[in-house]
């Protein structure tokens, strides 16, 4: 925690500077937020680390002038999440209460009683409770489909493998995305999927990429962060949500990135007209994703595997992005579950 | 004293609120056999342990050699030249003669010189006139086989003096004759023995004899100086129970009735084969053999504890089906069992727990829903009063209570009001003068209450004294029946051994 | 010279004495650690104490952790007492979560006074189903109870994953979620004592299965069977009691606990069928019947001690900077040392005098 302390005060005093530059902002309008996070896996796994990343960026750049400081939580799941909620939202210090999960059953418990928090939940399972609650839901299967793009020409075996966390909407988006895009330029790829049955299992991760590289892929989609078999076999792999190069510098060749930047933005600016403009909290009770084109998503660099990438291989991948970012193409969504 | 091989002064020794062991002077010479006599719980096997170094004295000394010793660990006493040979034997079945000769030697060097053992066990066994094959597995020898080992391994380890105890508990008088011709050997060539025993053949058989009770001793004498009514005298602190005089008496009906009675092979052990039996009411039926020759399986059969395989037993004439202990009990049947610790207690509960054992659920042990403990307690205050039991109280731990008191607190339990067959399969094995007349009295009273008894043992004294008829059994099947006034002590010894005599009807 | 021999019946003042100084010992063990990784232990004990009993909600919150871990104990100690060696607390509570669950799918409009009593007592029967296989597996082929567990254990986890990932239980729906239920009808839900609707009927459920357990052990025809099997069942079975059915009554009442456990996290805490809530409440429930030598109420106050430190544990990852895993570090300390001061307590050393003459 001492890293987040040292963060926090580089934060204060850069804000401080562009306070004075900026001049006086409006005397009744906030200054601070100040935000709880929730985590349900630690912030060494992508989802939860990407969020910090956004986080950090999102408050360098002082959306309405706003100093935002956070604090999170170790790994917490249930009651005893709700419980660290009612402890964040008793202390009176935090004006938003952000749990990275499926924690809407605990939210439902809180919302009522404490009106002017905000409280965000994020991803597949939660509930849509609408009021102070607010849903933010990510999909990388753009990204998965580049990734898969890229897999689909760089595969020797024509067999591809994905590693799997759960088998739910927000997984298999991605994974279905993978092999459309490998089939998309290789239709002669084929590939399999399987489930760890757990958000974060690197032991049982890692059981379960060994048997994929042993029925013969040579590229894996490995959504569950172990990249060791990997290394084992010395093939090439994708990360997820975070940019995992560093994990496995010689075998992660790419990433799909979660970037939470216009999600956190969304809540900020929603936070804001609720304090400044009295605006209701109407938290959304459907989906709402950005996607690639809005900044809710990309593929992460290459790094020191880069010259692995043949230049008509990266040419290809550079118009497909292109296209799917200017909206000439759109990603087919797919969330049925994937074969196994 | 010179010359003492090993001399105690005061050795005292208390576990919990009991005094095992207070103040006992002891001292060995060598080339004798002194033997520690006593009744179960008198201290014999507390003071041997000591002089072997297996527990320690609270207080006292230990000399040997005219050295003053502090034995730590068994080891010690090895080293001295001390070896014990304990009542149940330490040997690894899977193991060979010689592997289990190698177990616990001090090793030179990392290999253990096999060769050389061997050479040297076979040179010590051929000198006291064992046939032992080194290279034979443990788990087929007989009992006394075993013990030889036990010995053997011993006099290689230490060498000077040998403690050993109750050694014939597990022999057949053959194997136990075997061993004190060799006892007699080693004796010559100037080891000291301690034998402890509380057989009084075994004691007369020794050089001096040191009497123990209740923890103290009661003297040391030359053994040619004393004789056995003495000795027993000074055991049990007074003059034994007088033995019940046989009266004769008419028959019963039949209540018990075994037809081809076949217990399976596999069911270890020596199965019982085609044995068929009647008991009547107010009958004892003994059963002569060496143990091991299929009367546990009989036993267990009868007390529904071990199926059958083949055969019926009929009780008041009816077929016991299915064979259970559950069912046995329900008709009647009751058993002290051969093992008492392993099958007839549970240590860890007292003897008022173990008192009320099976009769939990009925009067007088019930109160509404609950167990009542006061009664079973009541219960218990009386029959340690009633079978004297040496113990602190209705609440002590059946564990905690020695072999002879151990089988009193079965005895009582077997013989309450509701049975009507009372099996007992080596009732006294182990047991001293006093507790072996408490049991004969308990199986004649039994009997007398019109009950029929089925009495297995290996002391044919036992059986002479007690039986109507007398079956023998060897290798699982009956030999011979006969009734008991017509038995001889030849006759019955041949048909255990297995030999048919001529004479045989 | 000093010798250690055992001391198979310790006196109470003794075990007192003995876990006492076990926990002394624990939390200095511990302190020395939180201040080995650069915390101050003042602070996290601070934060544990304020978690564990420092207010009321931090109270009822320990309560509320410490009902699963009381029936799953119980489960464990009434096994453990007839030398039963079950470790499938862990699947009964599974099982006597998803048996419940059916009862609440079979009559979901029935009025909480039926639908509950009804969810409970399938609860119960769901975890007794799981100790019976087990018990018959022993007394009919012989397999051993811990093996057999174990298996079920699994068996029974993944039979729930399946159910809830499968579709069958799961939720479904525009959110499309995994892994969990549709939230309990409110009929079912287990009614509160407090106002914000944390401390459920279980926790009186646990309360008074620990005094009933203590009764059975103490006092019935049933717990003295109990206990002779785990002294001596061959003397036991000797003696007619049918030991083949007494295993089957024990593995059932152990498991009828466990699935207690089970139902109660799911209608009392989570209101909806999950299996991420469950986890490790069996094995848990394994090593508190140990701590407290296997008495009922030995792991009533086990239980209590340990739901309170796990409370205190999200207190002190929340308001202390300490990482929750220095709580687990605590945890894991606090139990190897009240497991020693119970070896302890059983253990004593003699100083023995030997003059030399």
């Amino acid at each position: 925690m001492h890293f987040l302390t040292s963060l926090r005060c580089a934060t204060i005093g850069v804000t401080a500077a562009a306070a004075l530059a900026a001049g006086p902002a409006l005397a009744d309008d906030p200054t601070e937020l100040s935000v709880a996070i929730i985590l349900s896996a630690g912030i060494e796994n992508g989802w939860d680390g990407s969020l910090i990343e956004a986080f950090e960026r999102v408050a360098a750049d002082e959306p309405h002038g706003l100093d935002i400081s956070w604090r999170y939580s170790d790994p917490l799941w249930g009651d005893a999440a709700g419980e660290a909620m009612r402890l964040y939202a008793e202390s009176g210090r935090f004006d938003i209460i952000w749990a990275h999960s499926t924690y809407s059953d605990q939210v439902a418990r809180l919302k009522d009683e404490f009106p002017d928090i905000l409280f965000v939940v994020v991803g597949s399972g939660n509930e849509g409770l609408g009021g102070n609650q607010y849903w933010v839901y990510k999909r990388v299967h753009e990204a998965g489909y580049l990734l898969g793009a890229l897999a689909g020409h760089m595969t020797e075996s024509n067999v591809l493998g994905a590693v799997g966390t759960f088998p739910a909407d927000d997984v298999n988006d991605e994974i279905n995305a993978f092999f459309a895009g490998a089939r998309s330029v290789n239709p002669d790829v084929t590939g399999n999927t399987s489930f760890i049955e757990s958000w974060y299992d690197p032991a049982r991760a890692g059981e379960f990429t060994a048997a994929k590289v042993a029925t013969g892929a040579d590229i894996i989609f490995q959504l569950a962060s172990n990249f060791q078999p990997c290394e084992e076999a010395e093939i090439l792999c994708f990360g997820n949500f975070g940019d995992q190069n560093s994990f496995s510098p010689d075998t992660v060749l790419s990433s799909a990135l979660a970037l939470w930047d216009p999600d956190i933005r969304w809540i900020v600016d929603e936070w804001w007209a609720f304090k400044t403009e009295e605006e209701p909290l109407e938290g959304n009770t459907e989906l709402r994703w950005f996607s690639m084109a809005e900044g809710g998503s990309d593929i992460a660099p290459f790094h020191g595997l880069a010259d692995r990438v043949p230049q008509e291989v990266q040419a290809e991948l550079d118009t497909l992005r292109a296209s799917i970012m200017d909206g000439s193409f759109e990603v087919p969504l797919d969330v049925s579950q994937p074969e196994s | 004293m010179t010359g003492a091989l090993m001399e105690a002064r005061g050795l005292t020794r208390r576990f919990g609120s009991v005094t095992a062991l207070d103040g006992v002077d002891f001292d060995l010479k060598p080339g004798e056999i002194h033997c520690l006599f006593g009744e179960n719980g008198a201290g014999k096997s507390t003071l041997a342990s000591i002089l072997a170094g297996v527990i320690a004295p609270d207080d006292g000394a230990l000399a040997v050699g005219g050295g003053p010793r502090r034995y730590g660990s068994p080891a010690d006493a090895i080293a001295d030249g001390v070896g014990m040979v304990h009542q149940h034997f330490a040997l690894v079945e899977a193991f060979t003669v010689l592997e289990n000769l190698m177990v616990g030697l001090p090793g030179r060097g990392w290999r253990p010189d096999r060769a050389g053992l061997a050479v040297r066990a076979r040179a010590l066994a051929e000198d006291l006139g064992i046939a032992l094959d080194p290279a034979a597995r443990v788990s087929t020898l007989s009992v006394g086989e075993r013990q030889w080992i036990e010995i053997l391994k011993s006099l290689m380890e230490a060498g000077r003096i040998l403690i050993l105890d109750e050694p014939t508990a597990v022999l057949t008088p053959e194997e136990s004759r075997r061993l004190f011709a060799m006892l007699d050997g080693l004796k010559r060539r100037g080891l000291g023995i301690v034998l402890v025993s509380h057989k009084l053949v075994e004691v007369m058989q020794s050089d001096r004899v040191t009497v123990l009770r209740r923890g103290r001793k009661v003297a040391t004498l030359a053994t040619a100086d004393t004789d056995p009514g003495t000795l027993t005298r000074m055991m049990i602190g007074a003059s034994p129970p007088p033995e019940g005089t046989q009266a004769p008496r008419a028959a019963g009906a039949v209540v018990v009735e075994t037809r081809a009675l076949t217990s399976a092979e596999s069911a270890g052990g020596v199965p019982a084969r085609d044995v068929s039996l009647t008991i009547r009411a107010g009958e004892i039926v003994g059963v002569a053999g060496v143990a091991g020759n299929g009367q546990a399986a009989l036993f267990d059969m009868l007390a529904g504890a071990l199926a059958p395989a083949s055969g019926e037993i009929v009780i008041d004439g009816a077929r016991v089906s299915p064979v259970s202990p559950t069912e046995m009990m329900r008709r009647g049947v009751r058993c002290i069992p051969e093992d008492r610790f392993r099958q007839g207690l549970v240590g860890e509960m007292s003897i008022s727990e173990n008192l009320m054992l099976g009769r939990h659920r009925a009067a007088p042990f019930r109160r509404g829903p609950f167990v009542d403990y006061g009664a079973a307690d009541r219960v218990a205050a009386n029959v340690i009063d009633a079978f004297r039991i040496a113990t602190t109280g209705p609440q002590a731990r059946a564990a905690s209570l020695s072999g002879g008191n151990a089988q009193k607190v079965l005895l009582a339990r077997e013989m309450a009001p509701g049975g009507r067959v009372l099996l007992a399969n080596q009732p006294t094995r182990g047991l001293d003068v006093g507790v072996v007349a408490t049991v004969h009295a308990a199986l004649r009273a039994k009997r007398d209450e019109g009950a029929a008894v089925l009495l297995a043992s290996e002391e044919l004294d036992d059986l002479l004294a007690l039986c109507d008829r007398i079956l023998v059994m060897f290798r699982g099947r009956v030999m011979a029946a006969m009734s008991a006034r017509d038995a001889d002590v030849e006759r019955i010894g041949a048909l255990m051994a297995g030999r048919q005599p001529e004479a045989a009807a | 010279m000093i010798r250690i021999e055992r001391n198979p019946a310790p006196s109470a003042a003794t075990l007192a004495l003995s876990y006492v100084g076990a926990c002394v010992m624990g939390f200095a063990i511990s302190a020395l650690l939180i201040a080995a990784t650069g915390y101050d232990p003042a602070e996290a004990f601070g934060a544990i104490w304020q978690g564990a009993v420092g207010s009321q909600t931090a109270m009822i919150g320990s309560l509320v952790k410490a009902t699963p871990l009381i029936l799953t104990g119980l489960a464990a100690a009434i096994a453990f007492r007839a030398r039963l060696w079950s470790i499938g607390q862990e699947g009964q509570v599974y099982a006597g979560a998803m048996a419940g669950w059916c009862a609440v799918l079979l009559v979901p409009d029935a009025p909480a006074l039926l639908l509950i009593p009804l969810a409970l007592i399938f609860g119960a029967a769901g975890g007794a189903g799981l100790g019976a296989v087990a018990a018959g597996l022993r007394t009919r082929y012989g397999v051993n109870e811990i093996i057999s567990t174990v298996m079920l254990n699994y068996i029974i986890v993944y039979l729930l994953s399946w159910l809830l990932s499968g579709g069958a239980w799961g939720e479904v729906g525009a959110t499309v979620s995994y892994q969990q239920s549709p939230p309990a009808p409110e009929a079912a839900q287990l009614p509160n004592f407090d106002d914000r609707g944390r401390l459920h009927l279980g926790f009186a459920i646990a309360l008074a299965a620990s005094l009933a357990c203590a009764a059975l052990i103490a006092r019935t025809p049933l717990g003295f069977e109990i206990r002779a099997l785990g002294g001596n069942g061959e003397a036991l079975r000797r003696r007619g009691v049918d030991v083949g059915r007494l295993t089957l009554v024990v593995m059932a009442l152990s498991g009828a606990l466990a699935g207690l456990a089970g139902i109660g996290e799911v209608l009392g805490v989570t209101d909806r069928l999950r299996g991420d809530e469950l986890y490790g409440l069996g094995y848990a429930g394994v090593v508190i019947g140990l701590i407290a030598g296997l008495r009922p109420i030995g792991v009533l106050v086990a239980g209590l001690f340990f739901g309170g430190l796990a409370n205190g544990a999200v207190f002190m990852s929340v308001l202390s900077d300490a990482p929750a895993a220095l709580a687990q570090a605590i945890q894991g300390v606090l139990l190897i040392s009240i497991l020693c001061g119970g070896v302890a307590a059983r253990t004593r050393l003699r100083r023995t005098v030997a003059h030399v003459g």
